[in-house]
């Protein structure tokens, strides 16, 4: 392995570094052969996968660690072929239903039903169930969640399901109440500091206190994103310095431009430019909701007291548009213009309270 | 005597020699386009018969002449020849009466003679010929001194007062006119001869013509048509009679058109009680026209459509704009000398060539060149316009003028691959062989737009294969040459099926006739056909169809089954007539973004403007509300239309100091899209109607009375290819990770969190030597840059860039994906090191190729290895011998069978197996022994694993 976050990432749930005593737990279930449905989730960095994968070798042993990339394909009732890529070991398949768009539905109802009719063979060494990996379930549609809850129980014999997913809010209750939810939380800047540290050590590098902390604060508790930045330091500048720069994302920065030209001027010729803006953001696959949330934050930093609340209420409006929406540029312009005309009139009272 | 006749025909003669076509080429219509009725036509009939006999100078003095011969010859000719005459006279007689009705002039003795007259002829050929014959010339001679002169006072009377009236318009009048006295004439001598009351007797003796006198008009009309028949087959007129007929009927539509140009611009210039009095002037001419006491207008006549009644005919008839008739005719001249042999004379081809190119700037220009077989470069003329220009018309006249028979295929006709190869085989290449002077074919296709592309290959290889088998001769009969015009029409030449003919042809481009030519055509037609409307209303109407003729006239016609006069607040309040036409996209756009002109509407005239809802006030909130309402429902494409919208209302000049209005435009974009996107996902398209209301806003909020300069809207295109093409990226990149990199991966994760700090981490620096030069903490980063790119499956691969030079780029290109334009630029690696990157890259694979290749092969040659090393000291090269493989005894392992279930082998399997062991091994037990090499060096020969070279 390559990369320090895939090199260093621990295998087993002992070696885990933080969220410890769930670790454990864990392993308790597991161990007691009673192993549930699981419902992991929480933002993204925080180790899931890690301790998804963690869990399986648990189970499995290192046998899960040999994994391919398969592509199967489907058939829609109305003949449409979906292929869809699974990563799959012998003891488990993982996929991500929410690549097949519309009809993710007929992605699970199909792959859990091959999985579950197949009884795992040496049942006397090995549990005997299969476990489904699906990940990112708050993307499936309602018809795909609906689907699932189904199955779930009737191929609970043969198969478990491990769902991964950023927030439950968008997983529908019903499944919600079949799984035992597993709540990864981000890493403290602490521990990300700590793991920092370590795993420079194990590469026989000297890490600066500051700099990890640094890099921690910058990582917005991104577990992930703080080793890549680490890494990235390293390829910048080594030995490294306290003060070393980190090198934010560019689209970050792209958009904490955009944000700052909001706020220095309204009028609809900046609405142009902010608009040729959004379209760049969007063509470099950045989701509009994320592009929302950095807007959002950076504009409510020039924001203060009455007009904070206004800015983020109307922000929660547009979101909620677009994701009923299909153009996410009409209603990110839209969230501008809104901001722009809040804006406006607040400083012009302002102005005319001088006086 | 002599003298007298010809002044007595004179009138008529100068008349026919009027007739005598002015043009050397005179288009024979079209049989369905001919626009006269039954009901006219039993008229004309008997009125062209005059001018049928005209190549033979006169025809009174043909039958004059030659009455007698024939008499004497035959009784059956003559009798035919008798009826002919008798059914002429009586129709002069009838037209007679019409001619002088106005006049008021009443012969009571008229409506009995004629029946007369072919009896008392009779009468008299039985009798003895010389002495009535006698007779007679002294009978014309006395009642052309007494009665005559008084009616033919009268009749020149009476044309001199219509000739002041209508000036050419009453040439046919005229020639009735002579017609008549020429009957009065004879008629005379003969009522003096036969006595009233003896009719019947005079005739019982001759036999079968006792039933003439009964009048009969069934057997009069048989005997006329058995008549024209003897005529024609037996040749007496050089030029087919059916042929004449047509000419001068042609003369006459062209008067009467002449005729009712110049009244309509008079009209024009007067008030409505000259206009009054002009139709009504109008009506006594078609009641003359029509015979006696018949209806105004016949049934029949309504039954036809106006837009073939009134189809132009001649080539000065047509609407369409002069250039391209011009553009046209001229191509169609090109093909003259392949077609008829004629010389196209180079001095007027120029001169022509030097007009067009003055005239036209917009025009195609027509290559007058000619290939080797003598064609125009460019075989096809494509004629595209809207519906309703008159591109079909224009086809077929053009083509009959230039003397072409015209054979037509259009969406009607199956347009299949086979069926359209054999028609226009069969049109290109066949000619008619009826009829005297037959025309060469030429074939217009219509409406080409909607054929199928396979039958358009069709037409293309039988245009583009006659250029490759062009060395035949010169005229020589191919079958395979395309060696007549093809016109073809189309309403949009766009269509992706033309655009390799678009190539091949002669584009000629419909401009929309202009309104008031339109109008005055119009004008012309609800002229005769007593329809009252004047000059606004049928502007108005013009505008309403956007000028498409077809559409005018059917409303005309539609609107005068209904009522009986048009006005303008008919016009208006019509829904027939309007076309919902698709305006462009731009156009509506335009609307949208721009204040509506205070409308003068100059239509309106004293009269409607006493009517409140006339008034169309289109500042009105409520008129612009409605008008953008209909003019974006009518367009349809509200995708499209929003889009367009959305990118160009911020460039609209507006105020909107708090941006308010910015705003809402936003909110009910936000609420379109919403909606839209309800409508696609649930297929609900009950919520369809809410869409184009946008618009309205749009136009409210930001219409200025100079409109912004339109965009047609690609950015969400763009944005959506620029999107597939990242997410294509991205995808390639992940499907071919190293499995344990993949799975903690997703596409959003790879692109927010892991391809930026991951685009920096794989361009170390590294010092620009030899890697062998490398200290081991560098060979130690190389190997682990190489170790990533391999995991995250990228390399680099070397790129010509458009200057011409080589660069070496990611492969899948990250950095495209991951970087963002105006961002400070990140540090690159030199040439050179990406290139030894890459190397690096595709050695560390193939390694791994092998490792994984030899893996299995290591496992098995091992055993062999162990076994060597057991012999003990090595033998020197030349006293090693080759053993044989000691036989392992099969009975050492038990023989299983599928099932697992050992197989015991009977005795005699055993022996047979054993048998022959000794004899091999005597084989190489002496001390010399040969080895022989292949090739010519004596070269070692060693096996080389590609990893040592490496």
């Amino acid at each position: 392995m390559s990369l320090w976050v895939d090199k260093h990432r621990p295998t087993s749930l002992n070696k885990l570094d933080y969220h410890k005593d769930q670790a454990s737990r864990l392993k308790k279930l597991v161990q007691s052969g009673d192993f549930p449905h699981l419902l992991v989730y929480g933002p993204s960095g925080s180790g899931k996968k890690t301790r998804i994968m963690c869990l399986l070798r648990e189970l499995y042993g290192s046998g899960v660690e040999k994994l391919r990339i398969e592509q199967n394909s489907f058939t829609t009732p109305s003949k449409k072929k979906i292929e869809i890529s699974t990563i799959s070991s012998n003891y488990h398949i993982e996929v991500n239903p929410s690549d097949a768009g519309n009809s993710d539905r007929v992605v699970i109802q199909e792959l859990i039903k091959t999985v579950a009719q197949v009884n795992q063979l040496e049942t006397s060494t090995q549990k005997e169930f299969k476990v489904v990996v699906l990940t990112e379930v708050d993307r499936l549609t309602k018809d795909a969640q609906h689907a699932l809850r189904r199955t779930m129980e009737k191929y609970m014999a043969t198969c478990r399901l491990i769902l991964c997913c950023n927030s439950t809010s968008k997983v529908i209750p019903a499944i919600q109440s079949r799984c035992l939810g597993v709540r990864v939380a981000a890493p403290t800047i602490e521990e990300i500091s700590q793991i920092l540290l370590s795993t420079c050590k194990k590469e026989g590098l000297n890490l600066p206190l500051d700099l990890a902390k640094k890099i921690g604060i910058k990582s917005n508790r991104n577990l992930r994103r703080a080793l890549l930045m680490c890494e990235a330091c390293r390829v910048q500048q080594y030995p490294f310095s306290p003060d070393q720069e980190v090198a934010e994302p560019d689209w970050e920065l792209y958009l904490k431009e955009t944000a700052s030209m909001i706020v220095q001027q309204q009028s609809p010729q900046r609405i142009i430019e902010v608009r040729a803006r959004l379209y760049e953001l969007l063509t470099h696959c950045i989701p509009p909701d994320v592009i929302m949330k950095g807007l959002l934050q950076e504009l409510i930093a020039n924001c203060d007291g009455q007009l904070k609340t206004e800015v983020v209420q109307n922000a929660a409006y547009y979101e909620h548009r677009l994701q009923l929406g299909q153009k996410a540029i009409y209603h990110l312009e839209a969230f501008v213009a809104k901001f722009m005309a809040i804006y406006k009139r607040f400083f012009e009272e302002g102005i005319a309270d001088l006086f | 005597m002599d003298d007298e006749f010809e002044l007595q025909y004179a009138d008529e003669i100068d008349a026919l020699g009027d007739f005598e076509p002015p043009e050397e080429i005179i288009s024979k219509p079209r049989r369905s386009l001919n626009f006269t009725t039954p009901n006219q036509k039993s008229k004309t009939d008997k009125d062209d018969e005059n001018e049928g006999l005209v190549p033979l100078k006169s025809p009174q003095e043909h039958l004059n002449g030659s009455t007698l011969d024939i008499i004497s010859d035959a009784g059956i000719t003559g009798r035919s020849v008798f009826g002919q005459r008798r059914d002429k006279k009586r129709a002069r007689d009838d037209e007679f009466t019409n001619a002088l009705e106005d006049i008021e002039m009443e012969f009571v003795e008229d409506e009995l003679l004629p029946e007369i007259v072919p009896v008392s002829k009779k009468a008299k050929l039985s009798g003895s010929i010389a002495a009535s014959k006698s007779e007679i010339l002294d009978d014309i001679d006395d009642d052309l001194s007494s009665a005559t002169p008084e009616v033919m006072k009268k009749i020149v009377n009476a044309r001199q007062k219509r000739n002041t009236r209508h000036g050419q318009l009453d040439i046919i009048p005229d020639v009735l006119l002579t017609a008549s006295v020429d009957y009065d004439f004879e008629r005379k001598r003969i009522h003096r001869r036969v006595p009233s009351g003896d009719f019947i007797a005079v005739t019982g003796y001759e036999g079968e013509r006792v039933y003439m006198k009964l009048k009969d008009e069934a057997t009069l009309e048989k005997e006329y048509i058995s008549l024209k028949k003897s005529i024609k087959s037996s040749q007496l007129l050089a030029v087919p009679f059916e042929e004449l007929r047509q000419q001068v009927e042609d003369e006459r539509q062209q008067q009467l058109m002449a005729e009712s140009e110049r009244v309509t611009s008079e009209v024009r210039r007067q008030l409505d009680t000259d206009l009054d009095i002009v139709e009504g002037d109008e009506r006594e001419i078609e009641n003359e026209g029509l015979e006696g006491t018949g209806p105004p207008v016949p049934a029949d006549e309504q039954r036809s459509l106006w837009v073939e009644k009134y189809t132009p005919r001649r080539y000065t008839d047509l609407l369409s704009e002069e250039n391209v008739n011009r553009t046209l005719l001229h191509w169609l001249r090109l093909w003259d000398y392949v077609v008829f042999g004629k010389e196209i004379s180079l001095k007027t081809k120029e001169k022509k060539a030097v007009k067009e190119n003055k005239k036209k700037k917009f025009q195609p220009q027509v290559l007058e060149e000619l290939d080797k077989l003598n064609r125009p470069l460019q075989k096809i003329a494509m004629l595209s316009g809207p519906p309703g220009l008159g591109k079909t018309t224009l086809a077929h006249i053009v083509a009959t003028h230039a003397g072409y028979n015209v054979v037509e295929m259009n969406a009607s006709d199956d347009r299949s691959a086979d069926v359209f190869k054999n028609k226009i085989e069969a049109a290109t290449q066949m000619k008619a062989v009826m009829g005297d002077n037959p025309k060469p074919n030429c074939l217009i296709i219509d409406e080409i737009d909607g054929a199928p592309q396979a039958a358009i290959n069709v037409l293309l290889n039988f245009v583009k294969k006659t250029e490759t088998q062009a060395p035949t001769k010169k005229n020589k009969k191919d079958g395979a040459v395309l060696l007549r015009p093809v016109i073809c029409i189309c309403n949009d030449q766009y269509v992706p099926a033309l655009r390799q003919l678009r190539q091949n042809a002669v584009i000629m481009n419909f401009p929309p006739t202009e309104t008031t030519k339109l109008a005055a055509r119009l004008y012309e037609v609800i002229r005769m056909e007593q329809f009252k409307a004047d000059m606004n209303t049928l502007l108005a109407l013009c505008e309403k169809t956007d000028n498409d003729i077809r559409s005018c006239l059917n409303t005309l016609q539609f609107v005068q089954r209904r009522f009986k006069e048009l006005s303008l607040k008919t016009i208006q309040n019509l829904s027939v007539g309007h076309k919902d036409s698709q305006k462009s996209l731009f156009s509506v756009w335009y609307e949208i973004f721009s204040l509506p002109r205070v409308k003068r509407n100059r239509f309106l005239s004293v009269r409607d403007i006493s009517d409140k809802d006339l008034q169309v006030n289109n500042t009105s909130p409520t008129a612009r509300f409605w008008n953008i309402i209909s003019v974006v429902q009518s367009a349809g494409e509200y995708e499209k239309l929003t889009q367009g919208l959305f990118e160009n209302y911020l460039e609209c000049r507006f105020k909107d100091p708090h941006m308010e209005g910015v705003c809402l435009a936003n909110e009910w974009l936000c609420f379109t899209d919403v909606i839209n996107q309800h409508i696609n996902h649930m297929q609900d398209y009950r919520l369809m109607p809410y869409l184009p209301y946008l618009s309205v806003i749009f136009h409210f909020l930001f219409a200025a009375s100079v409109p912004p300069k339109v965009q047609y809207p690609h950015a969400q295109f763009e944005a959506f290819t620029k999107v597939s093409k990242c997410q294509n990226l991205v995808n390639t990149m992940m499907s071919d990770m190293t499995p344990m990199v993949r799975k903690f991966l997703n596409q959003s994760i790879t692109l927010l969190e892991v391809l930026p700090p991951l685009t920096d981490i794989i361009q170390p620096s590294f010092r620009p030597v030899n890697t062998q030069l490398y200290s081991a903490r560098e060979k130690e980063d190389l190997a682990q840059l190489i170790r990533i790119m391999i995991a995250y499956n990228m390399t680099y691969h070397q790129e010509k860039t458009a200057d011409g030079q080589y660069n070496y780029i990611l492969d899948p290109n990250m950095e495209e994906v991951v970087r963002f334009p105006g961002m400070k630029q990140h540090r690159q690696l030199t040439y050179a090191t990406k290139q030894m990157i890459a190397r690096e890259i595709e050695l560390e694979k193939m390694r791994r190729g092998e490792a994984s290749r030899n893996r299995h092969q290591e496992s098995m040659e091992e055993k062999p290895e162990n076994e060597n090393l057991k012999k003990g000291p090595l033998i020197p090269n030349h006293r090693q011998k080759l053993q044989a493989k000691p036989i392992m005894k099969d009975e050492d392992k038990p023989i299983r069978d599928f099932f697992g279930r050992v197989i015991i082998k009977t005795s005699q399997d055993i022996k047979d197996s054993s048998k022959d062991l000794p004899e091999n091994r005597n084989v190489l037990k002496t001390d010399i022994w040969f080895h022989f090499k292949e090739g010519f060096s004596n070269a070692v020969r060693r096996n080389v694993k590609v990893q040592d070279f490496i």
